[in-house]
């Protein structure tokens, strides 16, 4: 089942295009990092996803086949919106009863449970907790909903790197105990690795590169060796992207993980940051899945 | 509490309620906005309460009985007794025309305060993107709240309607006309509620429209304001004037005053008198003559004439005194009238919201 399928889908907001034909497809089980920098279209796909959005062009389905914005859709995705939106002259314990109300699925123990533990007090008003309880209490609102998928628009940009670290642990929490898919938004690329398992790169309204984390990474390596050399092997090879340090070129290749590095050339193993970054400095590159593959196991190449 | 038509998480369901709820919801978000209504209205219906209820008093204890409408009319005694009785409400008696154009104020400040606020503070703090990607949904939500809302807030205008209706019949026991005037029209039960709601309404269009609170509000007094004025200018004087009840009267000398109600009479030239039902809103009245002539007034030097003379004279021209009037069971028809108006208004422009409201959220 795929949590996210988009085809063709495109936003125009006054003239610009926030989403351009972005196809994607998203398999249920991963947490998904939604990266790319300002502008490129996150807030758009994620809006359009939870139905807070109407595409201008295209079609989005959710949870397997739901309209984006269906009832049926609306009660299987919980969405924490960028700055985790409350109602700020409302008590912890109010805010708890209305997404009370306003569910059919709802978990009181636990969210009860979870304030508890996090040290949140129910009697406090919204807007006098700190930004890192603020996220915390928006992602106990979500979990305690049950959802199958939750999606979550930049949780950490405003956060310090303590609650940061605090938030990232609570979800993966929530991950392992529920099973649900998480598909959340991010410009900072740092760190992903911790939490992601399946990236999908926007870039321009475009997908850029998406696959399995495990995927991309096997299927790119950097090769380092002298830079006069350099010309000729990005003429014979999928080069992503180059940089010269002294006399040394570090490229970015395409590569199967069995390849043997060209003569006078190591191969070294990427991370996933200097991955994410060299296709974001490169936004003609793309590495997307092949029509039947979604787990990522094949990757098209396109110019 | 199992009956989910959801998909089924995975994991245990810890199902709490399987029923969406939005009672609590408008009444915890609103309910500061609702004491402040309940203030407003509370304030002047205690002022409004006890005046009347002083002119009542003061009314069957010094006026009636004493001071005849029948028979020879001890001025000075009457004009004492009712200035007594005037006071009895002092300083709102005094202040009628205020009172009725102050309290027209109250829908303009509930569609201000109330209404622009409702969705137009959500879309200000981004609080939409949390209340509306719940399992309700906005739709389900914005309509709960327009209808909750405006019931409750049709019920209380509607209850304080009434209550200035009768204040005002007791500001002027005698002239069971008053209430047809353009200001006193709008300010009964139906059509004081039917205003108030359709304010609430545009408030709540202003906010789903501008998305902005402070310029959603400005829109709505302007927008309320006008709406007023050209109720009270233009529809309430269509209203009572639209197809009137034409009388015909041979005139034959002078109506005189019938004992017991008090009849509505109004001047012709000088002399004439002409009487309409008890509680009639009368128009219009136009004199012909024998062959069906409108004669404009008459002529001066019959006015000049004692009563009886003017009498013999009349009764030798054979003239036709036509009068246009609404009867009193009119009354609550036009006021019926008036009232579907502006609840259709409010009707459409609380769809209109939902509407844009939809359409900006899926």
């Amino acid at each position: 089942m795929n949590v996210v399928e988009t085809a063709r889908l495109s936003k125009r907001y006054r003239g610009t295009w926030a989403l351009r034909d972005c196809t994607l497809a998203i398999p249920a089980g991963h947490v998904v990092a939604l990266v790319g920098p300002n502008g490129a279209g996150k807030t758009t796909l994620l809006n359009i996803a939870v139905g807070l959005t109407t595409p201008t062009a295209g079609s989005v389905t959710v949870l397997g086949g739901e309209p984006a914005g269906s009832p049926a859709a609306r009660g299987g995705i919980a969405f924490v919106a960028q700055d985790a939106p409350l109602y700020a002259n409302l008590s912890v314990a109010d805010t708890l009863h209305l997404a009370r109300d306003l569910n059919l699925r709802w978990d009181q123990p636990r969210a009860d449970a979870r304030l508890a533990e996090l040290g949140i007090p129910p009697r406090r008003k919204v807007g006098k907790l700190s930004g890192g309880q603020q996220a915390q209490l928006a992602l106990t609102l979500a979990v305690a909903r049950q959802p199958e998928l939750v999606i979550l628009d930049e949780p950490l940009a405003r956060l310090d790197p303590l609650a940061r670290h605090d938030f990232m642990g609570s979800l993966m929490a929530a991950v392992t105990e529920d099973g649900m898919s998480v598909l959340f938004s991010s410009h900072v690329v740092a760190e992903l690795e911790r939490v992601a398992d399946y990236l999908i790169v926007l870039s321009r309204g475009q997908v850029q590169m998406a696959g399995s984390v495990d995927d991309l990474l096997a299927g790119h390596c950097v090769l380092t060796g002298p830079a006069a050399e350099a010309g000729t092997l990005t003429a014979r090879l999928p080069v992503i992207h180059g940089r010269r340090a002294g006399g040394q070129a570090h490229l970015l290749v395409r590569c199967g993980s069995d390849e043997a590095a060209p003569h006078g050339w190591q191969a070294h193993q990427v991370s996933l940051e200097e991955l994410v970054l060299s296709y974001l400095r490169e936004p003609e590159a793309s590495a997307l899945p092949g029509p039947a593959a979604l787990s990522g196991a094949g990757l098209a190449v396109r110019p | 509490m199992t009956a989910l038509s959801a998909p089924a998480a995975p994991g245990a369901v810890r199902a709490h309620r399987a029923r969406i709820r939005m009672r609590w919801i408008t009444w915890r978000q609103h309910r500061t906005a609702l004491a402040g209504v309940a203030i407003m209205l509370g304030g002047c219906a205690v002022v409004l309460g006890i005046t009347g209820l002083r002119m009542q008093h003061a009314y069957a204890s010094l006026v009636r009985g004493r001071c005849p409408l029948t028979g020879a009319l001890d001025i000075s005694r009457c004009g004492r007794l009712e200035g007594a009785y005037y006071h009895a409400g002092y300083p709102l008696t005094g202040n009628v025309l205020l009172v009725t154009v102050a309290l027209p104020a109250i829908p303009v400040l509930i569609g201000m305060f109330v209404a622009a606020p409702l969705l137009a503070r959500e879309y200000e703090a981004g609080t939409f993107r949390f209340a509306w990607t719940q399992t309700a949904g906005p739709t389900r939500w914005v309509v709960a709240k327009l209808v909750g809302l405006g019931v409750a807030l049709t019920a209380a205008s509607g209850a304080f309607g009434a209550l200035v209706s009768w204040w005002l019949a007791q500001v002027d026991p005698l002239a069971s006309d008053s209430r047809w005037q353009p200001a006193q029209f709008g300010l009964t039960a139906v059509t004081f509620a039917a205003w108030t709601v359709a304010a609430f309404a545009a408030g709540a269009f202003a906010g789903a429209l501008i998305r902005r609170t402070v310029p959603a509000m400005a829109a709505t007094g302007v927008f309320v304001v006008a709406l007023t004025a050209i109720a009270y200018k233009k529809l309430d004087t269509l209203l009572v004037s639209a197809g009137p009840v034409i009388g015909r009267t041979t005139l034959l000398g002078l109506p005189v005053y019938q004992p017991g109600s008090p009849p509505v009479t109004f001047m012709l030239g000088q002399a004439v008198t002409v009487s309409v039902p008890a509680g009639s809103w009368p128009l219009r009245s136009w004199i012909t003559g024998p062959h069906g002539q409108l004669i404009g007034s008459l002529p001066s030097r019959v006015l000049a004439l004692n009563a009886q003379a003017e009498n013999r004279w009349l009764a030798g021209h054979h003239l036709v005194l036509w009068t246009a009037y609404q009867p009193p069971g009119r009354f609550w028809l036009l006021q019926s009238v008036e009232g579907a108006a502006g609840l259709l208004l409010a009707v459409i422009l609380g769809a209109a919201t939902v509407l844009l409201v939809r359409r900006h959220t899926a």
